[in-house]
């Protein structure tokens, strides 16, 4: 396939396997708790409904605000995989999620406000682990673009199992899921801080929040292919697994400070993928 | 891995998933009513002879009883089916019923003095227009 | 430092019911805590003057959804008191069983409750669909789940026959078996140690100063039970009080574990040792109107409950009142609340266990 047609692929496509993936993940959830769960694709229904409802403005630059949220996070995603460099990638994804904190703080609430604040927390206990995580493909495969990743002769997830395993932790604070959903949470209603993040936000407001969250999850499954890059069909089944494993540990644990979370983060970053690029140095690639 | 297996909720989670979820369908599979359950009152027009012991004794004032009118009338919306008036109707002209009905408050115009959700009944002796005894429970109903 | 105001309530997820807590934040340490209450005040306590001391009983038992069965029983029981009815000795034991069978779906509940405030959303459904067993039988015996109207001045309203108490007995067992799990939950889970151990802590000296009661106190150290003083027929029950000593969150959370698997033993020893066979009278007729005045002391699901009745031989009752248990616990959960991490304030609201609809009436 050319990158332009991977490009559409991803900007239609993408949103849809998101909302298919959270819909899957409201019956597995419900099923977990004993639940009969939602229909498949209640994610849908959901957001077309919020984007039918009158939007009551907190704060008008709000809007704009999601708005770029849901482009750069759409842009991150297309610069991945039409062939931009990949790291300068993980800096647009940084980008789209700090619009999503500076919407949540134009809203004059103190919910809002703290779960910004925490967000920023989460921002910075997961980022530093994106670009590591990046810069560690790249230097192991020695190219700095999808396509070639994915056409490199090295195994990515043979060569970084470190990176393999802190990504899997770091995408419990992606998805926000227990123990991690310390700012917002997604179909959990039940917080401190009522909504966090999205307390002040409405109708169609809402509905470009979780258009984004849709595209997250998309641009994660193709970081998973980057690491199984001999094989995609087995990359989509690693990241199936490992949300899988996301909802279980989701339903089994309570939700952890912030304190924690950062801690826990950075250990994890540092001590998997810093020790896994410090051992591919001393072995010498 | 480790810290997954020191989670005991997980063995829970997992139960869970692979059996039978105890949450039902709600508006389309209803769940029987069990035995005994306080759900609604019946009134049985045949039997009742008016005496009114059961609207004296009813903790919430829901009932409107006239022995002159020979009128019945429940205001489903105050009543609380705590059953007292069952015990106390020695005629067994009210039966407690299992069907919790969902609608109670009708288009009708509830009787003068009374809540929505009034079912009024007339008793047939002395007999008179139905029209006129409907004015006159309304009356009935403003005095109590 | 800048300080923010956090308006916590009247409506909030994590509080059951309205009341108002404005937290003034620093980042995120509370340094105040200035509680507002009054949103569902309904003046039950004034209605006696209005309805006769019969139909009381009914608007007692509605002064809480939670506690309603407790509110019906220590009305009745002090109105009997004050008319020195004997109440026949099968309908005091199904008292009791009732009594158990509510302080065990309001634990159950609780712990559903305080797993949410934590962010465990399995655990919360877990508690609650073990508490659906115990509102079952609830249906059964008394055809409410909620809201019973089985008590009534001299007696109970309904009898279950002694092969249906075999049966609840035997559902109770399983459900103890069933709850052993959830108490290891409670107790090794990492996740939730981590949010409420050693957090709100309260020395059984300051337990003692402000005057907390019931789950409350045991879980600083104090064995403090109206159900030890034997009345209601707990002398005839083997009963000792659970007692933690560390006094956090944790500790709290145990107690409400624990008293679980003691009220499933308490109705075992119950039914064992009340008056069995057919035509055992369950309530006795009671005339006349009541003249004098007396305090009743119950234990409820959280705490030590006191009625106090003045009657003056007319049908209306002079005077009602009732100090409830969270009224006794509120103080010590706005002193535990400065200080914390706002993160800890849903915690250390709901281990008090809160039913404000209790405290205002």
């Amino acid at each position: 396939m050319t990158p332009a047609l991977l490009v559409l692929v991803f900007v239609v496509l993408g949103p849809v396997l998101g909302g298919l993936l959270a819909g899957a993940d409201r019956i597995v959830s419900a099923r977990m708790q004993g639940r009969v769960g939602p229909p498949l694709l209640q994610p849908f229904y959901d957001v077309g409904k919020l984007f039918q409802k009158r939007v009551r403005r907190v704060n008008p630059v709000a809007e704009p605000l999601l708005i770029g949220h849901v482009v750069f996070m759409a842009l991150a995603g297309v610069l991945v995989i039409g062939g931009g460099d990949l790291i300068f990638a993980m800096f647009v994804l940084a980008l789209a999620a700090l619009f999503l904190v500076l919407a949540a703080g134009s809203a004059d609430s103190p919910y809002s406000n703290v779960g910004a604040e925490r967000e920023l927390v989460v921002l910075l206990a997961s980022e530093p682990f994106f670009i590591l995580m990046m810069a560690a493909i790249c230097k192991v495969t020695g190219e700095s673009t999808f396509s070639g990743v994915m056409d490199s002769p090295v195994r990515v997830a043979v060569e970084l199992p470190g990176a393999l395993l802190a990504f899997l932790f770091v995408i419990t604070i992606k998805l926000r899921k227990s123990p991690f959903d310390i700012s917002t949470t997604h179909h959990h209603p039940h917080q401190e801080l009522v909504r966090g993040l999205t307390s002040d936000l409405s109708g169609r407001q809402l509905g470009w929040v979780e258009l984004a969250h849709w595209y997250e999850c998309a641009l994660l499954a193709v970081f998973v292919v980057l690491f199984f890059n001999w094989s995609a069909p087995l990359g989509i089944l690693a990241f199936v697994v490992a949300y899988g494993l996301e909802v279980l540990v989701d339903n089994s644990t309570s939700r952890a400070k912030w304190q924690l979370v950062l801690r826990s983060a950075w250990a994890v970053t540092l001590v998997l993928a810093g020790g896994n690029l410090l051992a591919l140095y001393v072995v010498g690639v | 891995m480790i810290e997954l297996a020191k989670l005991p909720m997980v063995r829970r989670s997992l139960r869970n998933l692979f059996s039978r979820p105890a949450t039902r369908r709600y508006p389309t599979e209803v769940r029987p009513p069990v035995d005994g359950l306080r759900g609604s009152i019946r009134f049985d027009l045949e039997v009742c002879n008016f005496c009114g012991l059961c609207a004296k004794r009813c903790p919430t004032l829901a009932l409107h009883v006239s022995r002159e009118e020979r009128t019945f009338a429940i205001e489903d919306l105050r009543c609380i089916t705590c059953g007292v008036c069952i015990d106390a109707c020695k005629q067994h002209g009210l039966v407690m019923s299992d069907s919790t009905p969902r609608v109670l408050v009708t288009g009708a115009e509830p009787p003068e003095g009374s809540g929505p959700g009034t079912r009024l009944w007339q008793g047939e002796a002395p007999a008179r227009p139905a029209r006129a005894g409907a004015a006159r429970a309304r009356k009935v109903a403003e005095e109590t | 430092m800048k300080r923010t105001v956090l308006p916590m309530g009247p409506q909030h997820p994590v509080l059951p019911e309205p009341l108002v807590l404005d937290l003034v934040l620093v980042d995120e340490k509370v340094v105040d805590a200035v509680p507002t209450i009054g949103y569902i005040h309904r003046g039950l306590e004034a209605l006696v003057e209005k309805i006769e001391y019969t139909e009381m009983g009914y608007v007692a038992e509605r002064i809480c959804g939670i506690c309603s069965f407790m509110h019906g029983m220590g009305y009745c029981a002090a109105v009997e008191d004050v008319m020195a009815v004997e109440v026949p000795e099968r309908a005091r034991w199904l008292r009791v069983i009732w009594a158990e069978l509510s302080r065990i779906q309001s634990h159950l509940l609780w712990l559903g409750l305080g797993a949410d405030a934590f962010g465990f959303e399995n655990l919360f459904m877990h508690c609650w669909r073990m508490r659906e067993e115990i509102l079952d039988i609830f249906e059964r015996t008394t055809g409410g789940r909620v809201i019973f109207s089985v008590n009534l001045i001299g007696g109970v309203r309904r009898d279950i026959d002694d092969d249906e108490l075999l049966v609840i007995v035997e559902k109770l067992q399983e459900l103890g078996t069933a709850f052993e799990e959830t108490t290891r939950v409670f107790a090794t889970d990492p996740s939730i140690r981590h949010r409420i151990e050693g957090i709100g802590v309260l020395s059984a000296d300051d337990a003692r100063a402000v005057d907390v009661v019931g789950p409350m106190a045991r879980a600083s150290g104090l064995a403090q039970d109206v159900r030890s003083t034997g009345t209601h027929l707990y002398d005839r029950l083997d009963f000792t009080p659970v007692v933690e000593e560390a006094g956090d969150c944790l500790a709290r959370v145990l107690v409400r574990v624990r008293e679980v698997t003691q009220s499933i033993d308490l109705i075992r020893q119950a039914v064992a040792r009340m008056p069995k066979g057919d035509g055992q009278a369950i309530s006795v007729n009671v005339r006349g109107r009541p003249s004098g005045e007396t305090f009743m002391r119950l234990e409820q699901p959280r705490g030590e409950v006191v009625y106090y009745l003045r009657a003056n031989g007319t049908k209306m009752l002079e005077r009602f009142r009732i100090r409830t248990p969270t009224f006794a616990n509120v103080p010590a959960m706005i002193t535990l609340v400065k200080g914390c991490d706002l993160a800890d304030v849903p915690n250390i609201i709901l281990t008090i266990d809160p039913c404000i609809s209790c405290m205002e009436r």
